[in-house]
C-alpha cells in the first residue's frame, strides 16, 4: 500500500516541477547525452529499495514524501538498443518506450586526433546546435523543436539519456511537464544541463551540455498548396497535395521567381486558417510536417529543384 | 565563395599586446554591471591603422556621452535587467537598439534555491551589413554600466571576426561572469552577450505587393529604403503582402512575405555605418 502512495506522490511532484532548468548529476563517469521524451511517465525508481532504506521515516505515521534529488540514487536503468549498422553513427531506441530520441555526444576517434559529434535524427524534431569553444569552457546547446497537435491538456517526460565510459547507453525515469495546449502557438519548455570537468594531458576544462526542448501547438494540416510564381507576382502554376503526399523533390519552372507554400489548417471552430511562406531561389528546401501515431508530427523535407530549363516531369 | 575567417594572427598579435590591460580590466569591472554591446566593422586596412580606441585610450573604457560613444560608428544595443527579490521576478526593458535585429533577452537560474544557484543572463540579437568585396572585421565590445550609472565600451573586452564577400553568417559572443547579492546569500551570475552577423545586398527600392487569396495583385508601391509610410491600411480584399528590395538595375535582390493579421512589417534600410536598420510600419487590417 505505501508502495502504490510512494507512486501517486511522485507522479503528482514530478510534472509540476519541470519548467525550470535543471542540472544533472549523472553516476561516476557517465555523461548526460541528451533526453527521451516520451508522453507517459517512465517509472525506473526502485520503490522496494528505497522504502528498504528509508522505512523508519515511517514509523511516527508521517507520510513519506521522495523529493525529486534524493530519489536519485534508487533509479534503475533501462539500456538503448543500437539499431544502425555503422558503429561510428550509432543510432539509439528504446524498443519497449514510445517516444523521441533526442541526444548529442562527442566522442574521440580512435583512429585520430579529431572527435566527430553523435547525434539522433528523429524526424519528430527540428534541431538547431550551438557549439562554443572558449578559454577553459567548451560547450554545447542542443535546441529541439517538436510540434504537437492542439489538445486539452498534454504531458511530457524528459527522460534524460546517458552514456557510460564503455559506450553504453541508458536512461533514468525524468521529470515532466505539462499544460493546457488547447491554442495553436503555445508551448512547453523543457531544459537539462551537466557540466563536467575533463582532463587531458595535464590540461584541464570543462564540458558543459545542455539540452532544450520545446513543445509547440498546431492545428493539424487539410492541405498543402505549392504556388509559382514569376518576376511579377503572376501565378506560373498551382498545385496541391494532402499531408505526407508532397513530393521529395519538386521542380520548378525555369520562369519562376518564387515559390508560396500554403498550408492550410481548420481551426476548432471549423474556421479555415492559411499560413503561407515565401522560398526563393537561395532556398534549397522547404519543410511540411504530417502527425505521426506517436502524437508528435513529423518533419518531412521537400529539395527545390531551380532549374533554368524545361522543368522535368513529375 | 563564402568564407568566414578568424584572423588568428592579427587577432593573436593585439592579444599579446593587451593581455595585461586585460587581465587588469577584468578585474575593474568585475563590479559593474553589463547591459549590451557595442558592434563595428572596419576594413583590414582601417583595423590595422593607428588611432583607434583600444590603442589610445589608457584607462581600457570609452564613456558615453550623450548616448553615443565619440568616434565609434555602429550598432548599439543595451538591455536592462531589474530582479525583484520579493516577487522573484526578472523585468527587463531594452534601449532604442537601432540596427539591433530579433533582439531577445533571456533570464533564469540554474540549480534554482540551492547552494550552487547561479543566476543567467543572454542578450542576443543579429546585425546585418552590406555586402562588400574586401575583408571585414567585425567587433563585438561589451557595455557596462557602474553603480554611478556611467555607461563605458570595455575595450580589453572586445571580440573580432572578419569575413569576406557575399552571405557571411558568423556569431560572436562575450560571457561576464560576477557575484550578486541576493537576500544575504551570495550567488554567482553570468551574463551573455551573442550577436549574429549577417549581410544584406543595398537596395535602390522598396516595393510593398499587396495580393489576395487568389494570388492576384492588388497594389503595388515603390517606396525609397527608410521612407515607407508609418502606418498602411491594407485593402480589405489583401491576404498577404510581399516586400521586395530592387536594385539599381530594379531586379529583385530580396523577398519577403507578410501574413495577413501581422501587426507591423520591418523593411530594412541602411545607416551611414553601413549596417542596416528595421522601419516598422503598422498594419491596419480591415475586415
Amino acid at each position: 500500500m505505501k508502495g502504490k502512495y510512494l507512486l501517486l506522490t511522485l507522479l503528482l511532484v514530478l510534472p509540476l516541477s519541470g519548467c525550470q532548468l535543471a542540472e544533472q548529476e549523472s553516476a561516476f563517469g557517465d555523461r548526460l547525452i541528451g533526453v527521451y521524451l516520451t508522453k507517459e511517465y517512465v517509472d525506473t525508481m526502485n520503490v522496494e529499495a528505497y522504502l528498504n532504506d528509508h522505512m523508519g521515516e515511517t514509523a511516527d505515521g508521517k507520510t513519506l514524501q521522495v523529493e525529486e534529488g534524493a530519489a536519485q540514487a534508487y533509479q534503475e536503468r533501462i539500456y538503448a538498443v543500437d539499431v544502425s549498422q555503422d558503429p561510428k553513427q550509432p543510432a539509439y531506441q528504446f524498443p519497449d518506450l514510445e517516444g523521441v530520441p533526442i541526444y548529442c555526444f562527442s566522442v574521440d576517434d580512435p583512429q585520430g586526433e579529431e572527435s566527430y559529434w553523435i547525434a539522433s535524427d528523429a524526424p519528430e524534431v527540428q534541431v538547431y546546435r550551438d557549439y562554443t569553444a572558449g578559454d577553459g569552457m567548451d560547450e554545447m546547446v542542443l535546441t529541439a523543436d517538436l510540434y504537437v497537435p492542439v489538445e486539452a491538456i498534454q504531458e511530457f517526460y524528459a527522460n534524460p539519456m546517458y552514456r557510460t565510459p564503455d559506450g553504453q547507453v541508458y536512461l533514468i525515469g525524468g521529470t515532466g511537464v505539462s499544460g493546457r495546449m488547447d491554442t495553436a502557438g503555445t508551448s512547453l519548455g523543457k531544459t537539462i544541463a551537466e557540466t563536467v570537468t575533463l582532463t587531458t594531458d595535464g590540461e584541464t576544462i570543462q564540458q558543459r551540455y545542455e539540452f532544450k526542448i520545446n513543445m509547440t501547438a498546431v492545428l493539424p494540416m487539410d492541405r498543402i498548396v505549392l504556388l509559382e510564381l514569376d518576376a511579377n507576382s503572376q501565378v506560373i502554376e498551382r498545385m496541391e497535395f494532402l499531408p505526407g503526399q508532397v513530393p521529395d523533390t519538386f521542380a520548378l519552372a525555369a520562369e519562376t521567381a518564387y515559390l508560396v507554400v500554403e498550408t492550410h489548417r481548420a481551426s476548432i471552430s471549423g474556421e479555415e486558417k492559411v499560413d503561407r511562406a515565401l522560398f526563393d531561389r537561395q532556398d534549397s528546401a522547404f519543410s511540411t510536417y504530417v502527425e505521426g501515431e506517436n502524437g508528435f508530427f513529423c518533419r518531412t523535407d521537400t529539395s527545390l529543384a531551380w532549374t533554368d530549363g524545361v522543368r522535368e516531369p513529375m | 565563395m563564402n568564407k568566414i575567417l578568424l584572423l588568428p594572427l592579427l587577432g593573436a598579435m593585439i592579444l599579446a599586446l593587451t593581455a595585461c590591460q586585460l587581465a587588469q580590466e577584468e578585474a575593474a569591472v568585475e563590479e559593474d554591471t553589463l547591459i549590451g554591446g557595442f558592434v563595428t566593422a572596419r576594413t583590414e586596412g582601417e583595423f590595422l591603422e593607428m588611432g583607434l580606441p583600444e590603442e589610445t585610450e589608457e584607462s581600457g573604457r570609452l564613456y558615453a556621452q550623450e548616448g553615443t560613444f565619440p568616434g565609434l560608428e555602429g550598432v548599439y544595443f543595451t538591455y536592462e535587467i531589474a530582479y525583484d527579490s520579493e516577487t522573484n521576478a526578472y523585468t527587463t526593458r531594452s534601449g532604442p537598439n537601432q540596427g539591433f535585429w530579433e533582439g531577445s533577452v533571456a533570464v533564469g537560474s540554474v540549480g534554482y534555491d540551492t547552494e550552487r544557484e547561479q543566476r543567467t543572463a543572454g542578450m542576443a540579437g543579429k546585425v546585418y551589413f552590406e555586402e562588400r568585396p574586401e575583408v571585414t572585421v567585425f567587433t563585438l565590445y561589451p557595455v557596462f554600466q557602474t553603480s554611478s550609472g556611467e555607461i563605458y565600451l570595455f575595450l580589453g573586452g572586445r571580440i573580432n571576426v572578419s569575413g569576406e564577400g557575399e552571405g557571411v553568417v558568423s556569431s560572436t559572443s562575450y560571457t561576464h561572469k560576477s557575484e550578486v547579492e541576493v537576500n544575504g546569500r551570495r550567488l554567482a551570475c553570468e551574463t551573455a552577450l551573442k550577436v549574429e552577423i549577417d549581410t544584406k545586398p543595398t537596395a535602390q527600392t522598396v516595393t510593398l505587393v499587396q495580393l489576395d487569396e487568389a494570388h492576384q495583385v492588388l497594389s503595388q508601391e515603390d517606396f525609397l529604403p527608410g521612407q515607407c509610410p508609418d502606418q498602411l491600411a491594407p485593402q480589405p480584399e489583401t491576404a498577404y503582402l510581399l516586400v521586395e528590395y530592387r536594385d539599381s538595375q530594379g531586379e529583385v535582390t530580396e523577398r519577403e512575405l507578410v501574413q495577413r493579421g501581422e501587426e507591423y512589417l520591418y523593411t530594412a534600410w541602411q545607416m551611414d555605418s553601413g549596417f542596416f536598420a528595421a522601419q516598422p510600419t503598422e498594419l491596419i487590417w480591415k475586415e
